[in-house]
């Protein structure tokens, strides 16, 4: 019998197009934890050599870091039931009262004068159920810092539990505005220890520190006009960067090696790139809009934005050579201040709601999902920053009845108000970890 | 001697068969390979869907931005309630604020300390507020809801996988005995589901184990217990090649 040679071609036919439609994208979904809960730990009273205020306040401060970060539960020292007089090493631990009081983790510490007269702290962290020391690690401060080692200590126990370091002995920047004077100030994660690193009579904006912490880049109104300043924590000089006038709001790249920043002129404003030093800028929007707030990526190969040519502000994403943009956000009619997670994987921002009140948001850079971190928490939060470790963000907001500054957990669970009052608090920085 | 034409015309008349024949059990083994070839490996730091049940209500205008989704407030206080009016089942107000809303609505004036040491440091009075105010707000969601929904949006298919998630959820039981405190900060395990028309849950591989066997363990025994119902029509080829589910501890 002779068969057609198309019922051949048929067959094949069939088995590519069988093929082709046998390869759909495989959807996935979690189980187990979708919101993240804290884990309890209980720091007992630390013991100090003959100095019980140091190791007080060291204990506090450790206490206040681990329930800032939003991955602890830590628990109320006024219910443990373990004996005050307990020793710090395990055989002196009855693990069965801190167990009954619901503690996972333990940490506890001896504090006393270093070697060199600064202080060490012994930090001993353990399993409260399995009874066991998990860790032990000599942290060292300065004399007279005891806040520091308090920092350094809750830095190593999110570095246990975590895998990555801490962020509590990093610093905020921001600007306050009271009676007239601008002033650029710094304080801890915590809000404390706030000290004025520089006091203008006239505008200051949009603080970023530098990659490597040694320096802050600042928009001033010295000149009359909004120009890039840069001051030097260790000088603590005050200089401009650039000439170029009317220039503001300028980001370093990841690497440190180019700014990118906004020029404002009239109606118009664009965004500019141009070294470090502050030359060779140029520019790479070309839209008759406002285009201005850039971000960088963490790779440094893409830059977000804000642009209203389509209308309304919202959020672009181009190339860092100022090609291909695309537009982002498309819920919400004013969308602005965008930052770039050091994760990558989210993008924060100010956005107005439909009620006219302004939070903040996050935003996948890859799906465009917006999720939201504030609401209902004052009628403006905004102008967010990340975390080092994109773990955590610090914003502005009215929420106390005058501006101040929010830190956070990344997804909004978790915040606390870190500093407020002595005036308005605005454009909060994070810097970086120094190791 | 030439060959004869008819000759050689029936020789090719035999081979026919043959190669047609071949070709078949060719695209047989090519379309029963695709089936059943693995997909690529799961993405542990893929942002997965979260399958949630859209509540039966009015649709949220899709230019609006996201509002967060709040937990069902916990039912009036007894005595002085004038209309009694069913509420939703009720939460007990400890969980509701473990589910870690955020901290409270702020009235006007005075300023609010920071409490960083226990909880959300939310007071009594905060909680109420932030409770009469759940209980004013529009609940969104679909006119084809779900009466038990909890969610205001949902992406598409997002049903079915709701139901899944839900019926593996009350299999799911970890021992505390089985990972460590710092694990479970950390530990995942990826699955691929295959389900069946039917519902049965046919088969299943570990796509990428945990490093804690006992973990592990408790995921396979969850998917072992669990009955699902058949997925809907039109999505069934879907499920049947498999869905990808991170447990977390």
């Amino acid at each position: 019998m002779t068969l057609p040679r198309s019922a051949l071609i048929a067959a094949l036919a069939t088995a590519a197009s069988v093929a082709s439609a046998a390869a759909p994208e495989r959807p996935t979904i979690t189980i187990g934890s979708p919101n993240f809960q804290p884990l309890p730990i209980a720091v007992a009273p630390f013991q100090g050599d003959g100095d019980v205020r140091t190791a007080t306040e060291i204990t506090d401060v450790v206490r206040s870091d681990l329930a800032l970060s939003g991955l602890f539960d830590v628990l109320d020292p006024r219910g443990f039931l373990a004996d005050p007089a307990e020793g710090y090493a395990a055989p002196a631990i009855r693990f069965a009262r801190w167990s009954d009081v619901g503690a996972e983790g333990l940490a506890k510490a001896r504090v006393r004068a270093g070697a060199d007269g600064g202080l060490s702290a012994e930090l001993h962290l353990y399993e409260v159920r399995a009874g066991r020391e998990v860790l032990a690690k000599n942290v060292q401060a300065p004399a007279g810092d005891p806040r520091a080692a308090g920092h350094r200590i809750a830095d190593e126990i999110v570095r246990y539990y975590t895998h990555e370091p801490g962020v509590f002995s990093t610093k905020l920047v921001a600007i306050r505005k009271a009676r007239g004077q601008w002033d650029l100030v710094m304080v801890d994660v915590d809000g404390r220890n706030p000290r004025v690193l520089l006091s203008e009579r006239t505008i200051l904006l949009a603080p970023v520190f530098r990659p490597d912490g040694g320096a802050v880049l600042v928009t001033s109104y010295r000149s009359g006009r909004p120009e890039l300043w840069l001051f030097t924590l260790a000088d603590r000089s005050f200089r401009r960067l650039a000439a170029i006038p009317q220039a503001m709001g300028g980001v370093y790249s990841p690497d440190g090696k180019q700014i990118a920043f906004t020029i404002m002129q009239g109606a118009n404003s664009d965004v500019w790139v141009m070294n470090a030093d502050g030359s060779g800028a140029r520019r790479l929007t070309r839209e008759p809009s406002l285009d201005l707030s850039p971000t960088w990526s963490p790779d440094g190969k893409r830059i977000a934005f804000v642009s209203d040519r389509a209308g309304t502000p919202q959020i672009y994403v181009m190339s860092a050579d100022g090609s291909n943009p695309r537009r982002l956000t498309f819920q919400g009619n004013y969308n602005q201040t965008p930052v770039w997670s050091p994760r990558g994987d989210q993008i924060a921002f100010t956005a107005r709601d439909e009620r006219k009140v302004f939070d903040v948001f996050v935003i996948s850079p890859e799906t465009g999902r917006i999720d939201r971190i504030t609401q209902d928490q004052g009628r403006t939060n905004e102008e967010p920053a990340w975390a080092p470790n994109g773990r955590m963000l610090v914003f502005k907001t009215d929420r106390t009845g005058s501006n101040a500054l929010v830190v956070s957990d990344a997804k909004g669970n978790r915040q606390t108000v870190v500093a407020a009052g002595g005036g308005d608090l605005s454009a909060p920085a994070w810097g970086p970890i120094s190791e | 001697m030439a060959i004869p034409v008819t000759t050689a015309l029936g020789r090719r008349d035999r081979l026919w068969p043959a190669a047609l024949a071949s070709a078949a059990v060719h695209a047989a083994l090519i379309v029963w390979a695709l089936l059943h070839l693995p997909a690529p490996a799961i993405d542990l730091e893929q942002k997965p869907i979260v399958a949630k049940l859209v509540r039966l209500g009015e649709k949220r205008p899709e230019q609006y931005l996201p509002r967060r989704e709040v937990a069902p407030p916990p039912p009036a206080p007894a005595a002085p309630a004038p209309v009694a009016t069913p509420g939703p089942a009720p939460a007990p107000a400890a969980p509701a604020v473990a589910v870690a809303v955020p901290t409270p609505h702020p009235k006007p004036a005075p300023p609010k300390a920071a409490a960083p040491v226990r909880g959300t440091g939310n007071t009594l009075a905060s909680v109420m507020s932030k409770v009469q105010k759940q209980v004013k707000e529009e609940q969104w969601g679909s006119p084809d809801g779900d009466p038990a929904g909890d969610s205001e949006t949902a992406e598409e298919g997002d049903r079915y996988l709701a139901v899944v998630k839900r019926a593996i959820e009350s299999n799911y039981q970890v021992f505390s005995t089985t990972v460590s405190d710092r694990e479970r900060m950390y530990l995942k395990t990826a699955v691929v589901l295959y389900i069946d028309p039917d519902g049965r849950l046919s088969r299943w591989h570990i796509e990428t184990p945990s490093g804690n066997g006992g973990f592990d363990a408790a995921v396979e025994r969850a998917l072992r217990s669990t009955r699902v119902p058949p997925p809907p029509d039109g999505q069934k080829d879907l499920y049947r090649r498999g869905i990808a589910i991170v447990f977390t501890p």
